[in-house]
C-alpha cells in the first residue's frame, strides 16, 4: 500500500483499500447500473454529449470540510481531459462537463476511479478522500477507520505474502483470490462462502498479425494450461470497437526471425503458463522461446515493434473504450485467449459488500 | 680487424654453444616431462568422467525406479492417466515428481508416444515424442544425451528411460540429470584442463577458451546422442583437453631465462675479452705510438720495458733497434759534418783565394809600379784603394758568414715568448708586410742559448719575409706547447708567400742551396743545425703559390 498512489490503484490491494477510501461522483456497479455517490443528481439536455451534475450537500472529506464543485474539478487534474473536452463549476455544489463522446446511458466514465476526488495536504501521507473510510499512517499493517464514527466495521489490511490459506486460519475475513488452493480450502471450511467475481481480465496475445487459436486450443488453454479461474474469452471486447479507431489494422506483415520470443510480464503466472504453453504448440510453426520481463520494461519491448508475441492481461471492461485504448500502444494483431476472475471468500456473518463494475468489492 | 674484435669473435662460440646445447637439452626434457605429466592428468579425468557417467546413469535409473513405483501406488494419478480424471493433476504430476526425485528433466508418455505429463516443461504435454523412448532404450548403457526442449530454449540431459503399466495401458518415463557448463566444470575441477562437450549440432565448454593453444593433449569419452530431428541416435562426445598453454608459459620462462642468461654471459664474455685484450694490445699500442713517434730525427725516445712476456722482448727489441739507428744516425750526421766541412773548406779555400786574388794582383802592380814608376805610386795606389778596400771587405763579409756556422752556445731555461718579441722588435719587414704573433700562454721554459734561439728565429722570419717577395702578405710566428705539461714547445713561422716546389723542399735544409739572388744558402742549413743542437726537430709544410710553415719543436723544461 503506497500513500503515492491514492487515490489511484496500482496494484489488487490497493484497487480493494482505494475503493473504501477515496469516491467517484457516481458508482456502477457489476451489473452496469449507475448509482449516485457523491453525485446526487446528474441530467444532460443534448443526448449525452454534456452533462450537469449536482453534488450532494453531505459531502465531505475527511476533516469535514464539505466538497464544492471546485474541489472536484481541482481533484480531476488532467485525467478528465480522456474523457471530456470541458469541465465548469456552475454553481458552489453543481459543474458541468462535455464529454468526448456521447453517453446517452449515463456519464459512466465518472465512476472510474481516477477520478475519485481527494485533496492531498502537505505534511499528510494519504490524500483526504471522501470516502467511507479513512486511513492514516504508513504501515504495512494498515487499519481503516469509518468516517465520523459511522456504524461500519473497522477494517484491518493484512500483506497477503506466502500460502494464502493461512490468512483463512489466522482469522481474515475477507480474501480476494485467484489462488486455486485457497478457494479449495475455503470450500472445506463452513464459515466461509466462496463468491466468483465478474471476469475482470482478458489475456489476449499481441503479435503483429493476428494469430488463429482454434476453439479448442482455447478450451485447452483455460482448462489444463492456466491454473487460475478461467474460460475461453468471450466476445464483444471494448477494444474492437470501431468508433475509436482502435484494434489491428488489417494486413499487417510479419517477418519472423528466428528466436523470436513470447514474452510474458514476470510475476504474472498466468501469463506465463499461456507463454509456455505457445511455445509448445507453435502455432505459427516458428521457434519460439518465452521470456519473462520486468512491467516497467513491457512498454519499451511492445514499442520495438519486432516479431516478439506478447501475452498480456488487460481489463474486462472499460469505462470509456476510447479512452482506455492508448493511441499507439499496438498496432498488430489482438488475439483474445482467456478471460480469467478471482473469487471473494467471505466469512460468513461478516460485513454486507456489493461488487463494482471492475469486480472490487465495496464494504457497504 | 683488429686483435681485440678478433679475442671478442673469439668468445662468442666458446661461450654461446656450449650454453645453446645446454639450453636446447633442458627445454627438450622439460617438454617431455611435462607433455607424459599432462597426459596422465587427461587419462585420469577421462577415467574420472567415464565412472561419473556410470554413476549418474545409475542414479538416474534408481532414480526412475522409484518414481515409476510410486506411480503405481497412486490412484489420483492412475484415475487421471487411465479415467481422464482431474487432468490438471496429471498434468503438475512429472513436475511434482521430477522435483523430488532431483531429476532435471522428467516426461510421461502414454503407449502412443503422447506426452501426458512434464516436469521440465509442463505445457508440452500432448506433443508426440515416440521416438524419444525407443532410442534411450537402445543407447548403449541405456543412457544418452537428450535435447530437452522448456519454454526459455533447449537443455542438454543425460537420460534414462522406464516404463511403468497404468490400468491395462503402457506408460514411459523418460528422466535425467541436466549436463551444462558448471556440470563440466565441476568434472573438471583441475582448470588447467578443459571439458567440452560435443554432439550434433553444438558444443558445450566448461568454461571458455581464453587461449589457442598450439599444442594439446586431448582425451575423449564416447556418448550417444538422441537426435530428435532425425530420430535416430548420433555419436557424441566429452572430450578432455589439455592445453599445453603451462607448458608454453614454461618454455617462454626458460628462454626468457636462458636469454638472460646468454646476454648476461655474452656481457661477461665481452667484459673479460675485452679487459684480456687490453691487457694484451694497450702494450702494443704503447709500443707503437712510441715506435710512431722515432725518425732520424728524434731517436731519444726510449722502448724499455720489464715485461717478461714477448711484450717485454719485442719492446726491448725495439729499443735496441732504436740504439742501433741512433748510432747511425749519429755516424751518419757526423759523415755529413764531415762532409759539409769539406765542402765548407773547399768552398773557403775557393773564396779566399777568390777574395786574395785582387790583392795579389793589386800588390804585384803596386810592387812594379814601385820598381818601375816610384814617382806615381801614390797615384797608382789610390787608384787601386778601392780594389784593395773592396777585397778586404768580401774576406770580412766570408768571415762573418763562416762565424755564423758554428756559434758557442750557452743554454739556460729560457723564454721562447719572450726571443720571439725580441727578434721581431729588430725585423722591419718591407711595406705590405705584416708580421703577426699568437703566443701562447703559461708557455714552459725551453733550455737553449737565448742567441741561438734569436738566430733560428731570424733566419725563419727573414725568409718568411723574404719568400712574400715584395707582395703584400702576412707572416704569423706562433708558439703552442705540445704534449701537455712537459711537453715541447712549438714554434710555428707561417707566411702565405710562394711557396715550395717538391724539388725545393728537398734542399732546403742543404748548405749553400738557395734560390734567392745573392743568398748564402746556409740560413735554413744553419736554423737545422742550431735545432738540431738544442735536441728540437724542424719540419715543413709548404704549397706552391700558398705560402710555407716551418716548425719547429724544441724539448720543454720539466
Amino acid at each position: 500500500m503506497d500513500p503515492a498512489h491514492a487515490p489511484v490503484p496500482v496494484t489488487g490491494g490497493e484497487r480493494v483499500l482505494f475503493r473504501q477510501l477515496y469516491e467517484t461522483l457516481l458508482r456502477l456497479d457489476c451489473e452496469g447500473r449507475l448509482h449516485p455517490a457523491l453525485a446526487a443528481a446528474w441530467s444532460t439536455p443534448d443526448g449525452g454529449w454534456t452533462w450537469t451534475l449536482t453534488i450532494a450537500d453531505s459531502t465531505r472529506f475527511w476533516d469535514g470540510v464539505p466538497v464544492g464543485a471546485r474541489d472536484v474539478i481541482a481533484a480531476w487534474g488532467t485525467a478528465i481531459s480522456a474523457v471530456a473536452e470541458s469541465t465548469a463549476a456552475i454553481g458552489e455544489h453543481m459543474l458541468m462537463l462535455r464529454l468526448r463522446r456521447p453517453a446517452p446511458e449515463g456519464p459512466l466514465a465518472l465512476a472510474d476511479p481516477a477520478l475519485a476526488v481527494a485533496k492531498r495536504v502537505p505534511g499528510i501521507a494519504w490524500p483526504i478522500g471522501t470516502g467511507a473510510y479513512w486511513v492514516s499512517g504508513a504501515t504495512a499493517d494498515l487499519t481503516a477507520a469509518p468516517v465520523g464514527g459511522a456504524r461500519r466495521p473497522v477494517l484491518r489490511w493484512r500483506p497477503a505474502g506466502g500460502d494464502q490459506r493461512d490468512l483463512l486460519d489466522a482469522g481474515v475475513d475477507l480474501l480476494v483470490t485467484d489462488d486455486p488452493g485457497a478457494v479449495a480450502y475455503a470450500a472445506t471450511r463452513a464459515d466461509f462462502s466462496s463468491v466468483p467475481l465478474p471476469w475482470d481480465r482478458t489475456y489476449v496475445l499481441l503479435a503483429p498479425v493476428p494469430v488463429r487459436a482454434p476453439a479448442p486450443i482455447l478450451e485447452d488453454l483455460a482448462r489444463h494450461v492456466v491454473r487460475v479461474e478461467a474460460r475461453p474469452a468471450s466476445p464483444p471486447f471494448w477494444w474492437q470497437d470501431s468508433t475509436c479507431g482502435a484494434g489491428p489494422p488489417p494486413g499487417t506483415a510479419s517477418i519472423v526471425r528466428s528466436g523470436s520470443a513470447i514474452v510474458f510480464v514476470q510475476g504474472d503466472a498466468v501469463a506465463r503458463d499461456l507463454a509456455d504453453r505457445l511455445v509448445a504448440l507453435s502455432l505459427d510453426a516458428q521457434p519460439r522461446r518465452a521470456v519473462g520481463v520486468l512491467p516497467e520494461a513491457l512498454g519499451g519491448r511492445l514499442a520495438a515493434r519486432g516479431d516478439d508475441w506478447f501475452v498480456v492481461s488487460v481489463p474486462r471492461t472499460a469505462l470509456d473504450a476510447c479512452a482506455a485504448w492508448s493511441p499507439g500502444l499496438w498496432g498488430g494483431g489482438i488475439t483474445p485467449l482467456l478471460d480469467v476472475r478471482r473469487r471473494m471468500l467471505v466469512r460468513r456473518g461478516g460485513a454486507r459488500l456489493s461488487i463494482d463494475w471492475d469486480a472490487v468489492p465495496r464494504i457497504r | 680487424m683488429t686483435f681485440r674484435t678478433r679475442v671478442l669473435l673469439a668468445f662468442a662460440p666458446v661461450v654461446l654453444v656450449p650454453l645453446l646445447v645446454f639450453g636446447i637439452g633442458v627445454r627438450r626434457a622439460v617438454r617431455d616431462r611435462l607433455a607424459a605429466q599432462y597426459r596422465r592428468r587427461v587419462d585420469a579425468l577421462v577415467a574420472v568422467i567415464e565412472e561419473d557417467l556410470a554413476q549418474r546413469s545409475r542414479a538416474i535409473g534408481d532414480r526412475l525406479g522409484s518414481l515409476t513405483g510410486a506411480a503405481l501406488e497412486d490412484n489420483h494419478l492412475r484415475a487421471a492417466a487411465v479415467q481422464a480424471v482431474d487432468r490438471q493433476y496429471l498434468l503438475d504430476y512429472a513436475g511434482a515428481a521430477m522435483r523430488l526425485a532431483g531429476l532435471d528433466m522428467l516426461q510421461i508418455q502414454d503407449a502412443n508416444g503422447r506426452i501426458v505429463s512434464s516436469g521440465h516443461f509442463r505445457q508440452e504435454f500432448d506433443r508426440l515424442e515416440p521416438a524419444l523412448p525407443r532410442l534411450l532404450a537402445t543407447a548403449p548403457g541405456g543412457v544418452a544425451l537428450v535435447r530437452a526442449r522448456t519454454p526459455e530454449g533447449a537443455f542438454l540431459v543425460l537420460a534414462r528411460v522406464d516404463s511403468l503399466r497404468l490400468g491395462g495401458g503402457r506408460f514411459t518415463v523418460v528422466g535425467g540429470l541436466a549436463v551444462d557448463s558448471a556440470a563440466l566444470a565441476r568434472l573438471a575441477r583441475d582448470t588447467t584442463l578443459r571439458v567440452d562437450l560435443e554432439y550434433p549440432g553444438g558444443v558445450l565448454a566448461s568454461r571458455a577458451s581464453d587461449t589457442t593453444a598450439a599444442d594439446e593433449i586431448v582425451g575423449e569419452v564416447p556418448l550417444a546422442f538422441v537426435d530428435g530431428d532425425s530420430a535416430r541416435l548420433a555419436p557424441a562426445r566429452i572430450v578432455v583437453t589439455a592445453p599445453l598453454t603451462a607448458l608454453a608459459d614454461v618454455r617462454r620462462s626458460m628462454d626468457l631465462g636462458f636469454l638472460v642468461a646468454v646476454l648476461a654471459t655474452v656481457a661477461a664474455a665481452m667484459l673479460l675479452g675485452g679487459w684480456l685484450a687490453s691487457r694484451v694490445t694497450r702494450p702494443l699500442a704503447d709500443l707503437a705510438e712510441t715506435a710512431r713517434r722515432v725518425d732520424l730525427e728524434r731517436l731519444d725516445v726510449a722502448f724499455g720495458s720489464e715485461r717478461p712476456d714477448e711484450i717485454g722482448a719485442l719492446a726491448r727489441l725495439l729499443g735496441e733497434m732504436t740504439e742501433r739507428l741512433r748510432a747511425g744516425a749519429a755516424r751518419l750526421r757526423d759523415t755529413e759534418r764531415r762532409a759539409a766541412m769539406g765542402d765548407l773548406a773547399r768552398q773557403v779555400n775557393h773564396d779566399v783565394r777568390n777574395g786574395l786574388a785582387p790583392l795579389r794582383n793589386v800588390l804585384r802592380h803596386l810592387a812594379r809600379v814601385a820598381r818601375e814608376e816610384p814617382d806615381q805610386l801614390p797615384h797608382v795606389f789610390a787608384e787601386r784603394q778601392t780594389t784593395l778596400e773592396s777585397s778586404l771587405a768580401y774576406l770580412e763579409t766570408l768571415a762573418t758568414n763562416y762565424a755564423r756556422l758554428y756559434p758557442e752556445t750557452r743554454a739556460t731555461p729560457c723564454d721562447v715568448n719572450e726571443v720571439v718579441r725580441e727578434t721581431l722588435r729588430l725585423v722591419a719587414p718591407p711595406d705590405g708586410v705584416r708580421v703577426e704573433t699568437a703566443l701562447a700562454d703559461s708557455l714552459p721554459r725551453v733550455r737553449a742559448d737565448a742567441f741561438v734561439l734569436r738566430r733560428i728565429l731570424e733566419n725563419l722570419v727573414r725568409n718568411a719575409v723574404e719568400a712574400i717577395d715584395g707582395a703584400a702578405g702576412a707572416v704569423t710566428v706562433t708558439t703552442e706547447q705540445r704534449g701537455g705539461a712537459g711537453g715541447n714547445v712549438r714554434v710555428t713561422v707561417a707566411d702565405n708567400g710562394k711557396g715550395m716546389t717538391r724539388p725545393e723542399l728537398e734542399r732546403a735544409f742543404d748548405d749553400f742551396y738557395t734560390t734567392k739572388p745573392g743568398g748564402t744558402g746556409l740560413g735554413l742549413s744553419i736554423v737545422r743545425r742550431l735545432v738540431l743542437d738544442l735536441n728540437g726537430s724542424v719540419k715543413v709544410e709548404t704549397q706552391p703559390g700558398q705560402g710555407t710553415k716551418f716548425f719547429v719543436e724544441l724539448p720543454g723544461e720539466p
